[in-house]
């Protein structure tokens, strides 16, 4: 069953997380976008101001025959420039006949590369700033209908130009005067707004591509830490249950007792007998949880000493013999012949085995066996505990290390036991890079093998 | 009154019988769950009440009530758990549970919720039952005999407050030996029809000394019935 509060702060987690990440990425691509924009801009007005610098050059050279005298311009201009209109005559006339054509003047064609969307004015000022011509490129376009000169300007069409003065030599390099072209910006205008638009959209895209993509990574990011999140839930409401069991017992009998009004001698033994026990399981149970959580807390900071396996075990051995004994098992240790030492801490090791063993007795009926085995791999030193007891189910095999975890059969026998044992022994064999594995037939008894790497100092 | 208690824990399950028995109720300690379904399938055992522990081995007691509520047995059952999440408790009581206690718990609940289930069971709703003079309170689980405007207190043993208890509540039934043998002694409890018999005489003792000697009659080679006579 799971537990919906407990995904909040988690969704709250990724819903932030992903919120940042989007954030972040947005500003860049922001930043991106308009750093791209300003190239954009500036490369383009650059071609412009190289159109404006070759258009005023063709020019130059198309009028050049007219520009005899500095400050003056021979009439034959208007033979060169057709459209061109001088100052002193009328040039309505010239922008009515160039409206009347229906194919665009040769010379202009010349002049122009391009003539989509380029509306030009260009005036020819002598030294004395006065305006002696001007010429409208394409001749039907209203630029030079504007008495402004000197700056970027609007045409009364709300065009904006923008104007550049070039000087003008005659044929014989003198200075004659100067050239002065305004160009229209409406192309550069459209251009600017197309590349704009085609920005925003994919920075919008963007946006839209790494929001989807942190919300998921974010989540992928959480899982584990959700993962380890609900196994501390389980195993804080396990300990809970495991604790409220013997608690429940204690109080129930105590409050039995108490509200008997006749209370045998009998009876108030048998409740002291109680109170004993589950006093003694309690006390076990907190110790077992301290152990886990001292194991969990401190990976890799033991005081490691070399440990000899062979007098550790022999010690396991001697401290259960009574216990077997009483339960009418037979106990044995086969030890190795040549020292089998690893690098451990001797008292985690010690507890680690004992647990095995406790449990192998618990499980074991009269007349049964256990053996301890000690031996040694090429890397590995080989601790096996061997019992003929109830055995455990194959689909339970793999859940017995999980904290708490008990088997049907193992909780029927309520044999005590805080259910944290070989979680422990599991916890401790891991913290000194061993292995515990198990083979068990239900019915016939289980082998609990642990392998602990031997000392590197002594190899064989 | 027959109770059905399931608990695997030895300990609890000995604190609660041991309350239980002290309340005058007869119960059966099931300490799994295939075992208290046995108890439950026997056509011998009429149970009252019954306490289930959520953790069982074999069968858990929430598949228990389960499998009754399936089979239309509407025994009330309080359900005893240390499991106390908000879900457990609904999981719990849709399972068809009746009532639902959380460990630890205290004994003086535990009895007080029984009471409450059995003025809420439909078969066991009187409060008291009474004939003639005697009447038996069930809440308070006394007897006391009616003398004019006094109600004076008999006092019994557990045994054979229970074994009036089943009389009263089977009036001018004819009762064998061995139906309050099967009934009103725990099973497997290695007793003759001849302590019954013990058990009556002592019971028809009290009853004498508040004037009330015939209310059980005895049916030679039958066994024995309430006295309808009987005023």
């Amino acid at each position: 069953m799971s537990n919906p509060p407990s995904h909040k702060p988690f969704r709250l987690s990724r819903r932030r997380l992903a919120a940042w990440y989007t954030g972040i990425m947005a500003l860049i691509l922001l930043i991106c976008g308009l750093a791209i924009h300003r190239l954009v801009v500036h490369a383009r007005w650059l071609n412009l101001v190289r159109e404006m610098q070759q258009l005023a050059s063709r020019l130059s050279n198309q009028i050049r025959p007219a520009l005899q005298q500095p400050g003056q311009l021979d009439p034959m201009a208007q033979r060169l420039l057709p459209n061109l209109c001088l100052q002193a005559s009328d040039c309505s006339q010239i922008l009515e006949q160039a409206t009347q054509l229906s194919a665009p003047d040769p010379i202009e064609v010349r002049l122009l590369r391009n003539l989509e969307g380029q509306d030009y004015c260009i005036r020819f000022i002598n030294g004395s700033r006065q305006v002696l011509a001007s010429l409208q490129l394409p001749a039907t376009n209203f630029a030079c209908q504007e008495p402004q000169l000197w700056r970027s300007f609007k045409d009364s069409r709300g065009k904006y130009y923008h104007n550049q003065i070039f000087p003008l030599f005659n044929g014989a390099g003198e200075n004659w005067g100067m050239i002065q072209i305004a160009h229209s910006l409406n192309s550069l205008d459209l251009y600017l707004m197309w590349v704009e638009l085609a920005l925003v959209v994919l920075v919008l895209l963007g946006i839209g591509a790494v929001g989807l993509a942190s919300w998921w990574l974010a989540g992928l990011a959480l899982r584990p830490a959700k993962q380890s999140y609900q196994q501390m839930q389980q195993f804080t409401a396990d300990a809970a249950h495991e604790l409220r069991t013997p608690l429940a017992a204690l109080q129930a009998i105590v409050q039995t007792a108490l509200r008997s009004s006749d209370l045998t001698l009998e009876e108030a033994k048998a409740a002291f007998q109680i109170l004993n026990r589950q006093n003694y399981r309690l006390s076990k149970l907190v110790q077992d949880l301290l152990i886990l959580s001292q194991l969990d807390q401190s990976a890799g900071s033991r005081t490691l000493a070399p440990c000899c396996l062979n007098s550790l075990l022999q010690d396991l051995e001697d401290e259960f013999a009574a216990l077997a004994m009483a339960a009418q098992i037979q106990l044995k240790f086969l030890g190795f012949d040549n020292p089998v030492e690893i690098t451990a801490d001797p008292e985690q090791i010690y507890r680690a085995i004992s647990n095995l063993l406790s449990n192998a007795l618990r499980y074991t009926s009269a007349q049964g066996k256990v053996t301890i085995r000690l031996s040694r791999s090429a890397s590995h030193a080989v601790i096996q505990v061997e019992d003929t007891g109830i055995g455990i189910l194959p689909d339970e095999q793999s859940r017995i290390f999980d904290r708490f975890y008990r088997t049907d059969q193992g909780r029927s026998q309520q044999q005590g036991g805080s259910g944290l044992g070989l979680a422990i022994t599991q916890a401790i064999v891991r913290q000194h890079q061993g292995r515990l594995s198990l083979e068990s037939e239900p019915g016939k008894g289980s082998l609990f093998t642990i392998l602990l790497p031997l000392s590197k100092a002594k190899p064989i | 009154m027959r109770i059905l208690l399931v608990e695997d824990e030895p300990d609890l399950g000995t604190a609660i019988k041991w309350a239980l028995k002290q309340e005058r109720y007869i119960v059966d300690w099931a300490q799994d769950g295939r075992e208290a379904w046995e108890f439950l399938q026997s056509p011998d055992l009429q149970y009252s009440l019954a306490i289930f522990d959520w953790m069982l081995p074999n069968v858990m007691g929430i598949e228990l009530c389960q499998r009754l509520r399936l089979r239309q047995n509407r025994l009330p059952v309080l359900m005893l758990t240390a499991r106390d999440r908000l879900q457990d408790r609904i999981a719990g009581l849709d399972a068809g549970a009746d009532d639902y206690l959380v460990k630890p718990f205290e004994m003086e609940e535990l009895l007080a919720r029984l009471r409450a289930l059995q003025r809420r069971s439909p078969d066991l709703q009187t409060q008291q039952i009474q004939f003639g003079s005697i009447l038996l309170n069930y809440t308070e689980r006394q007897v006391y005999c009616q003398q004019g405007e006094r109600q004076v207190l008999i006092s019994l043993t557990h045994k054979e407050f229970q074994l009036l208890e089943y009389f009263m509540s089977h009036p001018r039934q004819t009762v064998t030996k061995d139906q309050l043998l099967a009934q009103l002694w725990e099973s497997g409890s290695d007793v003759g029809s001849n302590v019954v018999a013990a058990q009556v005489r002592l019971l028809r003792r009290k009853l004498a000394e508040q004037g009330c000697s015939d209310l059980i009659e005895t049916l030679p080679s039958m066994g024995y019935r309430l006295n309808p006579d009987y005023c």
